[in-house]
């Protein structure tokens, strides 16, 4: 199995353990080495679906907190059938944390499509240094010593759940 | 001024390994504008590095102890200082009973995090100063490489804000590239350029899965 090499294998389980679903074999995603990638998944949301009817267009919604870099609205000729394509880029990022960052994408994509959403719930490690009276290298020391745990945000950026500050304050600091 | 066959000026950028158009090097400039709190807090990591780089750890410490740390493992006298990141001091310190060695970390005292996890903490420790110290400097150049993944994803999310529905994949790795720079030593820089190019040629053609 393949672990982003920055996260640490217990972040990365804990992320598969948490539902991330993992990448199958033919799923249609393609990529290559510093290039922005695509993702095609089906949509089943009716307001997306409604804009989508003869048009493509563009939806970029605030999801648990995060911007989607970009959403673009297609059908698909072959289908019929209205898709969402999630281009993002992997330029900055090897393979292993390409991978990872697209499971937490297919995650939150399952999420949208079901409406279970929730609060923004998370802080970017900037924010979370500065609420625990650190300086973002010694939390990202802390990260990498998984003493913090820290997940992806879709964009690729790493960011601390409200849960994981309060257990790192001893109270809630968010 | 070097210039496109389409008329356009191209310009180069430090740190960067190849010109942008007008057009893109506005992009680059503004995405590079909203992590620049975060290359500020890099770069004296970054200096500290290189000193103790410079430093030769064989030989045994030049002055006498000069602060005493305590930890949930007991005392150690403090022989110097080795990092100073904004919030908190990382020092080399040798057991006040014994002879092990230790990098050890010592957070402000009022931190939320010191308060709930306390003052102190050892990062690593061992017999042979030397053997410590290359291990304490590869740990610190690997976060400022995790520093700079992080800051080149904001900058890069900034860049598809910026511009929707356009293609902006060369912005995007003039961002990696300049990320990069800001965090390595020239030398290992080189060597790592040169890997991407020789990488970049084997997978030019993509993956399916």
């Amino acid at each position: 199995m393949l672990v982003p090499s920055d996260v640490g294998v217990k972040t990365f389980r804990a992320l598969v353990a948490a539902g991330r679903p993992l990448v199958k074999s033919g799923c249609g995603l393609r990529f290559g080495a510093a290039r922005p990638m695509t993702i095609d998944l089906p949509c089943n949301d009716p307001q997306i679906n409604r804009r989508a009817v003869g048009q493509s267009g563009f939806y970029r919604p605030r999801v648990n907190g995060w911007d989607f870099p970009l959403k673009k609205i297609q059908e698909s000729s072959r289908h019929r059938q209205p898709f969402l394509s999630l281009p993002f880029c992997c330029v900055a990022f090897d393979n292993h944390d390409f991978w990872a960052i697209w499971l937490i994408m297919a995650n939150e994509q399952d999420a949208i499509l079901s409406g279970r959403l929730s609060e923004a719930q998370s802080v970017s490690i900037p924010q979370a240094a500065r609420l625990l009276g650190l300086d973002a290298y010694t939390l990202c020391t802390l990260i990498q010593r998984e003493r913090v745990q820290a997940e992806f945000s879709p964009s690729g950026e790493f960011v601390i759940s409200k849960s994981e500050m309060e257990r790192l304050a001893g109270k809630a600091v968010c | 001024m070097l210039k496109r066959a389409d008329g356009q000026e191209m310009h180069s950028v430090p740190g960067v390994g190849f010109r942008l158009t007008d057009r893109e090097l506005g992009s680059f400039n503004a995405a590079l504008e909203t992590i620049q709190g975060d290359f500020s807090e890099v770069k004296p990591i970054r200096e500290g590095l290189d000193r103790l780089e410079q430093v030769q750890w064989e030989r045994p410490p030049r002055r006498e102890a000069f602060a005493t740390v305590t930890t949930p493992e007991g005392d150690w006298k403090a022989y110097a200082q080795l990092l100073a990141p904004r919030k908190s001091e990382v020092l080399l310190c040798q057991q006040a009973q014994g002879d092990e060695w230790a990098v050890i970390q010592r957070f402000q005292s009022n931190s939320p995090y010191a308060k709930a996890h306390g003052e102190t903490e050892i990062l690593m420790k061992g017999k042979d100063r030397c053997e410590l110290m290359d291990e304490y400097k590869a740990q610190v150049q690997h976060t400022l490489r995790f520093m700079a993944r992080n800051m080149a994803a904001k900058a890069q999310h900034a860049v598809w804000e910026q511009s929707p529905g356009e293609n902006p994949a060369k912005v995007v790795r003039a961002l990696s590239e300049r990320c990069a720079t800001a965090v390595e030593n020239p030398e290992s820089l080189k060597q790592t350029l040169e890997r991407q190019k020789q990488q970049s040629v084997r997978q030019s053609h993509g993956m399916s899965i």
